[in-house]
């Protein structure tokens, strides 16, 4: 008898506990409510299986919630001002759009663009040198980096467990109010691993759900298909590969060679995706270009045969870069316009909670 | 059938092997120029004839094996075998273990994490393995930005090294790199083997415990080292020079019987 009644009564204290994370007990609305019994991972039609193990750390709502509460929270900064959020901002599909190199804590300025966040749970690795391998190991850089948060994971872990209400979520989220480096991390990345982008007009397209791309788009697409896509592969719009696409040596980051120390991997970098790409300027690890234009400029015409440049950026003839005529760059960017997915972008779920008035918001 | 037997075969086993366990010690003692290594104030003369100073050493040993003389190995179970040894903390050069009775002629390890649990998952990552652990006191052992233990960090100073923008001539000394997870990087891990003299082999009986010392010889990281260049070493090709001089640096330091 008693046994039968359990679910029920864990359904309800569920339901009231992610009532409190979704921020109604500090006084702001609450914008919508999860049900923890809708747990399925969103699994797009046309992704393959994630490659994060979520046998390890199970995909659930209110560990969600605890995970966008973390990462939008400033405690996780060394004054309080600096939250994940600051630099991965939603509307520009969490990267952080108009700052060529980040800002974090103090004003400093970090040495690489910050990337756009989005279907994490594929990606075989992390940064644009791929130095991070286990998306759960990741949020301990921004942590502790000393431009970007500036903060120590034990001391984050010691604030948390001092926090009013973040013992409870804790509680709720994985079943005790322990609260130790693994279980900040796992929080975080399950808010990480539901940042799944796959509702852009290309997905629909793709999908068949009764979406068809203009001319212009078709025509754009096959010249990504021919051009773009050895490396910017689908569905990701990247093979997660390290690669030098040619661009002039500004500075002495070498990109995949600074974590391998093999000259082979000098100035190779991780192909990013090129989703959401219309949200996503400035371009490039160092945030070089301001737009789309000036990319394509640098394919057609700018790509330097640097050390372990691209075989594909060779062409027979020895010229550097990628030919493209007027009509193709111009087709090419209408098709890289279908790539945005404004669901995603407004996807309340994913969206930042108040409960940091003093974080810098940019 | 079969397996039942086996079964019972191994709770026999277990049983045995549990019974007449004993408690052995290993003590890590830290030297320099034949004495007891002083932090920060002692000044000691290199193999190059550099003096230095040494303000911070601590290293991770783990994979304890122990080796009876046909062989035979006795392993510390792999969840209770790795120990963070930090100069600072005295209680930290000392590792309680369990091991079953017998006459063993050596003792085993590896100097940093395998690289089978350099890549566990964060929720097995608890301990000394947690990788939040000491970052408050810049004494952690994990790099983040490639993702991965540090295995050695020994830090110091000598007026060999040229000085840097700031005036200080210091050295630091970061040494991982498990050899990658799926593309081939450094491998720094090491394993070190003590051989204990035919005169005094472990003897391992369950009324007494075994105090075995270990010593390092802290001088031993900078032989054929050349100070004015590797000052700052962390995960370069020149890092293994220095993983291959630790290697060599520890010794059996003799056993006490309590
Ligand atoms: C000061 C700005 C800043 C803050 C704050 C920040 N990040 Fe980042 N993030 C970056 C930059 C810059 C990179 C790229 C770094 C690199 O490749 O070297 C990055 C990369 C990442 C990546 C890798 C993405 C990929 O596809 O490779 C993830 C995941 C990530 N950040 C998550 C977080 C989380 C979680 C937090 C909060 C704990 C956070 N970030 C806080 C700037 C920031
Ligand atoms: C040889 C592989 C390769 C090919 C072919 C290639 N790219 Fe790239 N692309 C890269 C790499 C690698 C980067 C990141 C380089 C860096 O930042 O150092 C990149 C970056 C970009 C970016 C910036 C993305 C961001 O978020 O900063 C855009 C946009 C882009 N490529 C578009 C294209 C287009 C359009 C084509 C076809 C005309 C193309 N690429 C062909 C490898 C390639």
């Amino acid at each position: 008898m008693s046994m039968r009644k359990m679910p029920y009564i864990y359904v309800l204290m569920g339901l009231v506990l992610t009532g409190l994370l979704s921020g109604f007990l500090q006084g702001a609305p609450a914008v919508h409510v999860f049900n923890n019994q809708d747990s399925t991972f969103p699994q797009p039609a046309n992704f393959p299986p994630p490659v994060y193990d979520l046998s390890k750390n199970k995909f659930n709502k209110i560990k969600i919630e605890l995970g966008r509460r973390l990462f939008y929270d400033g405690t996780l900064s060394k004054n309080g001002t600096v939250s994940c959020g600051t630099c991965h901002i939603q509307a520009s599909a969490f990267s952080h759009h108009g700052h060529r190199l980040s800002h974090g804590i103090f004003d400093s300025l970090g040495a690489r663009n910050a990337p756009a966040l989005q279907n994490l749970a594929w990606a075989t690795s992390f940064m644009w040198d791929g130095g991070v391998k286990d998306l759960d190991l990741q949020p301990i850089v921004p942590i502790t980096n000393h431009v970007e948060m500036g903060e120590s994971v034990e001391s984050v872990v010691e604030k948390i467990k001092r926090d009013q209400y973040y013992p409870l979520y804790f509680n709720a989220a994985f079943g005790s109010r322990e609260i130790t480096t693994a279980r900040v991390m796992q929080a975080l990345s399950q808010f990480m691993v539901a940042m799944v982008s796959a509702n852009s007009k290309y997905d629909k397209v793709v999908r068949k759900e009764g979406v068809a791309f203009t001319k212009e788009e078709a025509a754009g697409y096959k010249v990504f298909q021919q051009k773009c896509a050895t490396c910017h592969a689908e569905p990701f719009f990247t093979d997660f590969s390290f690669r030098n696409n040619g661009l002039y040596p500004y500075s002495e980051d070498f990109g995949r060679m600074g974590i391998t120390s093999e000259p082979g991997d000098k100035y190779r970098f991780k192909v990013p995706s090129l989703r959401n790409i219309a949200l996503t300027a400035p371009y490039m690890h160092d945030g070089r270009f301001k737009g789309l234009d000036f990319v394509l400029t640098h394919y057609a015409q700018d790509v330097q045969l640097t050390d372990n440049i691209d075989p594909s950026l060779v062409q027979s003839s020895g010229r550097a870069g990628i030919p493209l005529t007027p009509a193709d760059k111009e087709a090419l960017k209408s098709f890289l316009y279908t790539l945005t997915d404004s669901a995603f972008v407004r996807n309340k779920g994913l969206g930042e909670v108040n409960i940091c008035p003093q974080c810098i918001r940019y | 059938m079969k397996s039942l037997t086996f079964l019972s075969l191994q709770i026999i086993m277990l049983l045995l092997y549990g019974s007449t366990t004993a408690q052995v010690t290993l003590q890590f003692d830290h030297r320099a120029e034949g004495k007891k290594l002083v932090l920060n104030t002692g000044t000691y003369k290199t193999s190059a004839n550099d003096p230095v100073s040494i303000s911070l050493l601590q290293y991770y040993i783990s994979n304890i094996q122990f080796i009876k003389g046909n062989g035979d190995k006795y392993t510390v179970p792999k969840a209770s075998s790795f120990f963070l040894i930090k100069e600072n903390i005295d209680s930290s050069k000392t590792i309680v273990l369990k091991v079953p009775d017998g006459v063993y002629s050596a003792i085993t390890f590896l100097v940093g994490i395998d690289s089978l649990t350099s890549t566990l998952g964060i929720e097995e990552r608890t301990g000394v393995l947690d990788p939040g652990k000491d970052m408050a006191a810049s004494e952690s052992m994990y790099w983040t930005w490639n993702s991965g233990y540090i295995f050695f960090k020994m830090e110091g100073s000598s007026p060999a090294i040229p000085a840097d923008k700031t005036g200080f001539r210091e050295f630091e000394y970061h040494i991982g790199g498990y050899g990658g997870y799926n593309s081939p990087t450094i491998n720094n891990i090491r394993r070190v083997t003590i051989e204990l003299p035919a005169a005094g082999a472990l003897r391992v009986r369950s009324n007494k415990t075994a105090v075995v010392h270990i010593r390092f010889d802290v001088l031993s990281v900078f032989d054929r080292l050349d100070l004015k260049q590797h000052h700052h070493l962390m995960l370069t090709p020149a890092s293994t020079q220095i993983a291959d001089n630790y290697a060599t640096g520890f010794q059996y330091g003799g056993t006490q019987y309590q």
